[in-house]
């Protein structure tokens, strides 16, 4: 039965359709600040030749390359008659000189070269940066903007002790200490996790809820529900449509997260940097950088980023199934989960900010995929407990199966007029 | 043996059927009742699609809500509205309800051709069925109540919309079917049940008025039926005089049928009564006495 369930969404253009347009604008999120990262391949280079671990022999390698290449700079402009350290010194000095004299090639080299002393600065720097940070000053900055008092501001506080410790942890593994790319000049980090995250997140709701509604709904709309509910199968077919939607849902989400990341993937180049621990520093866009809750590469982070995307998607088919055996419309449950979502975001935003409730509000599932760069970090204080997304999703899951349930119960029971 | 035991069926306030007990063993049975009598709410209890408020139904001896799956094997539904894919062609619809019944592909692969040509759409079994007209629709639905060869054959209005030679076929192969199963079908037309129904069941008053073979039914009004001619003129004052149950046209004249106790004229002739004259006679003038 879950093949012919199966057949009814594969032939309904609308999900294609859908499904392309989305990989398109995600294609066009991914192009759109190209230009302003095309000197990524800089990074390549120098992980290439120093590797991604920052260590002594790397920074020595490194800032032998930059003097011998500042004797080429020094050249470029003889009647200064001054001796440059650095790149950014020369260029500071000559920005007029830089385009009337050099070409395209000389300019393509110096800049190069001034990025690359940028990433040998910040290497240089990353442990007297680690020294001075302070988790629970973050968490008190944090309180301050979001105006928490009282029972919630201790929960964030201690929960900003367990940051702490995990911020030593870091600092005494090294996952600091690694070569990416740098944050703060591109911000791939929000590139890929937060703006594409988000937006998947969001073209995979709609997806999750067409496609669950349209396969639940069906023999309702199509008024075939007499024929359909007194077969043999009855009311249980309903179960097969659930099994379709589970099948249909992960393909449909994992063709979008797969094309938008093979389209990210082969614009930006991360084949060196696989490895490299999500909590590096370069990787830090603000202040405080990225601290995740445990040791992750990069590659398992994005694994665990898919897996989450993946199952929040579940949790609203779940909710979709259980909206749609009892409003029997497609267009209702699509206008009552819009509610739904709706007032799972502005719920928060009226709870009084001094009870631990604040933070209990926060755990929904669709506040979970407004913030999914920081997931599995500290870096949300109204999210940092390393477990969130984890009782979030088994929390949310467990309500909506013994939803389905409660739903299916009632149906079986329920006359179909 | 299929048992409507006290069954009621309310919605709120409203009382839709109410104490109704029905025995069916193997054969045909005519529901006959006009629109809005309760016929439905009775088929669709019949299938399970609602439930009893009151009473229960049962299938050799056991309630059928209870039965759930083994019960709806044996059942054959035509609903009233049938619904189907628009997209998709008779053949392939019906795999898919073939499958819904837990057909094994390849049986309903045998079937499905065969049905369709018992109801006359072989040519048209691969086309899609959105340029199908009304009864076309309507055979591919009686096609589909009879894919697992049912046990219980449940027909809501199955006629509507076929032409008089549709209609012909229908009954001949109700009658073929009728040896080893219980067929019970609805209709306001009486010539639907006229000619094969064993039984015929008279919902009035959200209630069952008769469970009767036609001849036991028409023996109600034996003698009581008397036939005359009129002109047109007098029509107008036949009609306001008597209680017609029928009128029809004939060489010039008007033919009234109508039911009284006493012959009013010597030359009024008493006709044997048809099905027709109690259907109308029923649901017309009020219950029999």
């Amino acid at each position: 039965m879950i093949k012919y369930e199966l057949i009814k969404v594969v032939k309904s253009p609308i999900f294609i359709i859908l499904l392309l347009f989305f990989v398109a604008l995600n294609g066009l999120i991914i192009f759109d600040h190209k230009n302003e990262r095309e000197n990524l391949p800089v990074l390549q280079n120098i992980v290439e030749q120093y590797g991604t671990k920052i260590d002594d022999e790397a920074l020595a390698g490194m800032k032998k390359e930059i003097d011998h290449e500042m004797v080429w700079v020094n050249e470029l402009n003889p009647k200064s008659g001054k001796q440059y350290q650095f790149p950014y010194e020369f260029i500071k000095g000559h920005e007029a000189f830089l385009y009337q004299h050099l070409t395209d090639r000389e300019l393509n080299r110096l800049f190069n070269l001034n990025l690359f002393t940028q990433y040998y600065e910040t290497a240089k720097s990353v442990d007297d940066i680690y020294s001075e940070l302070d988790a629970t000053e973050f968490a008190r900055q944090q309180i301050k903007k979001y105006g928490l008092s009282g029972e919630a501001e201790e929960t964030v506080l201690n929960q900003a002790n367990l940051l702490e410790k995990r911020l030593q942890q870091l600092v005494k593994n090294g996952e600091h200490r690694h070569f990416f790319y740098l944050g703060s000049v591109y911000e791939m980090h929000s590139l890929l996790f937060k703006k594409l995250g988000r937006a998947i997140a969001f073209e995979g709701m709609i997806l999750v809820v067409l496609i669950t509604a349209l396969l639940t709904n069906y023999e309702f709309e199509h008024r075939t529900f007499f024929v359909a509910f007194t077969s043999k199968r009855g009311r249980n077919l309903l179960w097969d449509k659930l099994a379709a939607s589970v099948i249909a849902n992960v393909c449909a989400v994992m063709l979008l997260i797969a094309a938008t990341l093979i389209i990210y993937f082969s614009v930006y180049d991360y084949s060196n940097l696989l490895f490299v621990p999500i909590s590096s520093y370069f990787n830090s866009e603000t202040p405080f950088p990225y601290i995740s809750w445990w040791n992750l590469s990069f590659l398992q982070y994005v694994c665990l980023f898919v897996g989450c995307l993946l199952l929040s998607q579940l949790l609203y088919m779940l909710l979709t199934f259980s909206l749609s055996i009892w409003l029997k419309n497609s267009y209702l449950v699509f206008f009552t989960f819009a509610l739904f979502a709706g007032v799972s975001l502005w719920l928060p935003s009226v709870v009084s900010l001094n009870s631990n409730f604040i933070l209990i509000m926060h755990v929904n599932p669709f506040y979970l995929i407004m913030n999914p760069h920081v997931w599995f970090m500290g870096n949300n204080i109204f999210t940092m407990f390393p477990y969130f997304e984890a009782v979030t999703i088994a929390a949310w899951a467990v309500i909506f199966i013994l939803l389905g349930f409660f739903s299916m119960y009632k149906f079986k029971r329920q006359p179909l007029n | 043996m299929l048992i409507v035991d006290h069954v009621s069926k309310y919605y709120g306030n409203f009382i839709a059927l109410e104490n109704v007990h029905l025995q069916f063993d193997n054969g045909i049975y005519g529901l006959l009742a006009p629109n809005g009598a309760g016929k439905t709410t009775l088929m669709k209890m019949l299938v399970t699609l609602i439930f009893p408020t009151k009473g229960e139904i049962r299938y050799n001896g056991e309630n059928i809500i209870h039965l759930g799956s083994k019960y709806r094997e044996l059942l054959g539904y035509l609903p009233q509205q049938f619904g189907y894919y628009k997209h998709y062609t008779p053949a392939k619809y019906l795999l898919y309800l073939s499958a819904l019944k837990g057909i094994s592909k390849h049986e309903a692969k045998e079937k499905i051709p065969e049905l369709l040509k018992l109801v006359g759409l072989e040519d048209v079994m691969h086309k899609k069925m959105r340029k199908f007209s009304g009864g076309m629709i309507q055979r591919v639905g009686i096609a589909q109540a009879l894919l697992n060869d049912p046990k219980i054959l449940i027909l809501d209005e199955p006629t509507a919309g076929l032409d008089p030679t549709e209609r012909a076929r229908f009954r001949k192969l109700l009658t073929q079917l009728a040896n080893n199963r219980i067929i019970i079908l609805s209709t306001h037309i009486v010539s639907d049940v006229e000619s094969i129904a064993n039984e015929i069941i008279m919902i009035k008053d959200k209630t069952i008025l008769y469970k009767k073979p036609i001849r036991e039914l028409c023996q109600l009004l034996s003698g009581r039926i008397y036939e005359t001619a009129a002109d047109f003129q007098d029509a107008e004052i036949f009609r306001k005089r008597f209680a017609t149950i029928s009128e029809k046209q004939e060489n010039g004249q008007m033919i009234f049928r109508f039911v009284s106790d006493e012959q009013p004229n010597e030359n009024w002739k008493s006709v044997e009564p048809t099905l027709e004259d109690v259907f109308l006679h029923v649901y017309g003038e009020g219950a029999l006495a």
